[in-house]
């Protein structure tokens, strides 16, 4: 659906701010700088971009203009005559027509110019024809300057009309001038509208919202009309009678009786008559106000001729749109806004009316269909004889029983808030309304995890029943270790322990010490195992020393590490017989080398030829040979050994040579720092 | 009487809340004011509990229970767990329930009688319904929709469902449940019937969006304030259409 709202028309600037805005953002926007000196091309085109971009702008300026305001032919017809009212279409049109006609010519003075600026020959006659355009594009938005302020008027006005959508439920209120139409709009709304005793207070149309059976209708309060021939009318009451004509309203004709209004109820009589074909196809109801000052009962033989006559006519409308003629009572009610008297039957009345005929061309209607189903309460068919009982705890029905009487005010949370430094600040205790056994545990703090295990994970029904029973049994076992409890001493070592625990001691602390140099001067080095002895502390050597401190001969020990150590290559060499001398238990002494004798032994036939290993053999348990090279491939490196004696490797940050001779020698002239 | 209200500028609050006849369950806000909207109302004849489940606040889609029991998916912490059945009566029955649609309010909607479950739940899992709220479980969709839990919402005194929902299906479902049943819409026009009206026996929260139509619409299916459901076709048919259409 359409949504009025013309308060979101941007701000129309008069003829002379409008041509420094644009000329403005030109100079700013474009560049600025030029030289004699500039190729020719390069000029003409500096010059055409700042006549094109001006043209741009002002033709942006120019459209937002034309397409925010709206086009009187397009909208809701009841704005469209309203605008006309209140502003003149034919003015209103001349006045977008010329901003329309502005914005082609100062497209066309632009291309013009664009064109000229291709033969501009030097810098001077190129800025010259710049000038020349961006002047006569002023000199078209100054033509128009009327026209934009003309329309800036009306923009402000635009926006402060009231927002009523002509597609919803509508009240409206009208009649002649100083009958109390304002008064019961502030009765029934919240308008607020001024209420003066005088004709022609209101001089614009009013909106208010009131409520009736969970729907919102909206209500329009018009300003007066007079009975005067359509030509005569002046703007207020134009607006009172274009509301009439095109809002598909409900319509309170208000009928002063008293006469206090100044005008009899004859002359009212008349405008009713005169205008009556503005109520076809309406509710209306004829209202009698100010029955405070003249009961309707009290009312001269004629007058009453005159307001029965008036409501035929309005039962006329009842019928024309197929009501029965019987409601009589809903189409002249009498009312007094001073007392307060009626109002509401009135407003009642009215919205009743009103919601009967739309609702009966809605029913009519194909949307119809799509919302039966939410017509429908579907009650259930009983399929057993279970019974399903509602539950709604005593405490509640007591409650509802003397409900107004006396509603005891409970602290909320939100109190305690408050109180208690306000949202952010104040956090309530979650724990606060625990339903425990004992008051005292609400605040207990539960252990969630416990030796690595959650604690939720062991909790049992019975949990208190064990509790108990491993309390018991912890009791039992404490009574029992307090019976034999045993404590170590120095006291009760004899001297000679007593100075091997101190050696011990001293060891350690030296170790400690040993331990934290090497800690604080390695820093990131890694930390390799003892076994590894990068340090060469454990020599053969050092433990013949050791050795001999504790009385003992050390020479065997150091014999034997000797033997076991892996000598010279040279040494090792298959033909040094003599290096495995203490190898002598085996028989064969010309086979000085087991893989030589195993070699010599197996060779009396050809070898065939070995599997290559990636082959596949049933039993495997391999898909395929790729299958085996990748097997075969974790398997060795699984077997492979970590660099765990920290030995350097090729990942090894290295440089070779420190101080390459070839940088280092020589003269340095210029840029010669790293290749001489 | 039905309460209008607002969590933290949302107006889904059967997200953030869950209501039955024995507790009534209330998301961890910033401020109280949530919070203190249901401790008014309920006037401390049930218990309103702030929890969360799975360190979320959308507890109301989370969790299934009537005044017998309560569900709770496999997301919820052992301490929220542990917080929920210090919170609640002895008589509340609460279980952790496996599922694989964990978001057990949307795919469950029940009263103290009757649920209804999305069509793939577990077998173990209806049973768990049967066994823990203490219900007949029928495996349904509310017109069309597999998400029941989201689409309906009812009591032991009636119930509102999805607005597409056809009146066969409104009647079959109300012969299901054996409550009244109608077709309408929450928070201006807010099809997720669940998530913007939370509602027990005697009271009912719904955003703060919810129109007076909708709001009555819901008094009176839920029998709320001495108010019928036939009323709907009756007194209110006239503004019912006029805003519908």
């Amino acid at each position: 659906m359409v949504q009025y709202n013309f308060k979101k028309i941007t701000v129309v600037p008069n003829g002379k701010d409008f041509i420094d805005i644009i000329l403005s953002r030109t100079q700013r926007q474009t560049p600025t700088v030029v030289h004699k000196g500039y190729a020719i091309s390069r000029l003409r085109q500096f010059y055409m971009r700042k006549v094109k971009y001006t043209q741009t702008n002002f033709h942006e300026k120019l459209s937002t203009i034309i397409d925010e305001f709206p086009r009187l032919d397009d909208i809701h017809p009841f704005y469209g005559d309203l605008l006309h009212v209140l502003y003149n279409k034919d003015h209103y049109k001349l006045a977008l027509g010329q901003v329309n006609t502005a914005r082609n010519l100062i497209s066309k003075i632009a291309k013009d110019y664009v064109k000229l600026l291709k033969y501009g020959d030097s810098l001077y006659r190129c800025k010259c024809l710049k000038v020349a355009a961006l002047g006569r594009m002023c000199t078209v938005i100054k033509r128009i300057g009327p026209s934009l302020a003309y329309l800036e008027q009306i923009r402000q006005h635009m926006a402060r009309l009231p927002s009523i959508d002509p597609n919803t439920r509508t009240i409206l209120i009208c009649g002649y001038p100083n009958v109390g139409k304002s008064s019961f709009i502030n009765k029934i709304t919240r308008a607020d509208v001024d209420v003066q005793p005088y004709a022609f207070t209101t001089k614009s149309l009013f909106v208010g919202h009131t409520d009736y059976k969970y729907l919102r209708y909206q209500v329009i309060d018009t300003p007066g009309i007079l009975d005067r021939p359509f030509e005569d009318r002046n703007i207020i009451e134009m607006c009172s009678i274009t509301a009439l004509a095109h809002l598909r309203a409900a319509v309170l004709f208000f009928l002063d009786i008293s006469g206090s209004c100044g005008y009899t109820i004859a002359q009212q009589a008349a405008l009713f008559h005169s205008i009556k074909s503005l109520f076809m196809n309406k509710p209306l109801i004829i209202v009698c106000n100010k029955t405070d000052l003249q009961p309707l009962d009290g009312i001269s033989e004629e007058d009453m001729k005159l307001v029965k006559e008036m409501q035929a006519e309005a039962m006329k409308t009842v019928m024309g749109q197929g009501g029965e003629a019987t409601d009589e009572e809903g189409v002249l009610l009498t009312m007094s806004t001073l007392t307060e008297e009626g109002v509401i039957a009135v407003k009642n009345a009215a919205c009743q009316r009103l919601l009967n005929q739309r609702v009966e061309l809605k029913i009519k209607s194909k949307r119809m269909d799509d919302c039966l189903n939410r017509l429908h309460v579907a009650m259930p068919k009983p399929r057993d004889q279970k019974e399903r009982p509602i539950c709604i705890p005593a405490a509640v029905l007591e409650a509802r029983e003397k409900q107004e009487g006396e509603k005891q005010i409970r602290k909320t949370e939100k109190d305690l808030e408050e109180e208690n430094g306000g949202a952010g600040v104040y956090s309530a205790s979650l724990k606060k309304n625990y339903i425990l056994a004992n008051d005292e545990w609400k605040e207990d703090i539960m252990p969630e995890i416990m030796d690595g295990h959650n604690v939720s994970d062991f909790i049992d029904p019975d949990i208190l029943f064990r509790l108990e029973e491993l309390e018991r049994e912890e009791g039992f076992r404490q009574a029992e270790e307090a019976k034999d409890d045993f404590e170590m001493d120095g006291a009760e070592l004899t001297p000679e322990e007593q100075e091997a625990l101190a050696a011990i001691r001293r060891k350690k602390s030296v170790l400690i010490q040993q331990h934290r140099i090497k800690k604080s001067t390695a820093e990131s080095r890694p930390i390799v195992p003892r076994k590894f002895d990068k340090d060469r502390e454990y020599t053969t050597k050092r433990m013949g020393r050791q050795l001999s401190v504790l009385g003992l001969d050390p020479t065997l020990a150091v014999n034997r590490a000797r033997s076991k150590s892996r000598g010279r290559k040279r040494e090792r060499s298959p033909d040094r017989g003599d290096a495995t001398g203490d190898n002598t238990m085996d028989v064969d002494d010309e086979t000085p080398s087991k893989k030589l004798r195993m070699r010599s032994m197996s060779m009396s036939r050809s070898r065939s030829r070995s599997r290559p290993p990636s082959e596949v053999t049933p039993g495997d348990g391999f898909k395929d040979s790729v299958q085996k090279v990748k097997a075969l491939k974790i398997a060795k490196k699984s077997v492979k050994k970590r660099n765990k004696d920290a030995r350097r490797g090729e990942a090894d940050r290295v440089i070779p040579t420190l101080k390459p001779k070839h940088l280092y020698s020589g003269k340095r002239s210029t840029g010669k720092t790293d290749r001489r | 009487m039905a309460t209008r209200l607002m969590f933290e500028n949302s107006c889904e609050i059967g997200v953030f809340s869950k209501l039955t006849n024995a507790y009534c369950l209330v998301a961890i806000g910033g401020s109280e004011n949530f919070y203190s909207a249901f401790e008014t109302e309920l006037r401390g004849v049930i218990p309103a509990v702030k929890a969360s489940i799975g360190g979320t606040r959308i507890i109301g889609r989370l969790c299934a229970g009537n005044k017998n029991g309560l569900l709770v998916p496999h997301t919820t912490t052992d301490q929220e767990l542990q917080h929920l059945r210090n919170s609640l009566p002895d008589q509340v029955v609460i279980q952790r329930i496996q599922e694989r649609l964990s978001a057990l309010g949307n795919t469950i909607s029940c009263n103290d009688h009757v649920a209804l479950a999305h069509t793939d739940l577990d077998r173990e899992t209806e049973d768990l319904i049967a066994d823990v709220l203490g219900v007949e479980v029928f495996r349904q969709t509310v017109a069309g929709n597999v998400l029941v839990g989201s689409y309906s919402s009812f009591t032991n005194r009636g119930g509102l469902v999805h607005p597409h929902t056809s009146v066969e299906d409104l009647d079959e479902l109300s012969t299901l449940l054996q409550v009244p049943l109608v077709a309408g819409t929450v928070n201006r026009g807010s099809e997720v019937i669940a998530a913007g009206l939370t509602a027990n026996d005697w009271t009912a929260f719904c955003g703060s969006d919810t129109t007076a139509t909708e709001l009555s619409v819901i008094e009176n299916v839920f029998k709320l304030r001495e108010a019928q459901p036939s009323s709907i076709v009756e007194e209110m048919r006239k503004s019912l259409i006029d805003s519908y259409v």
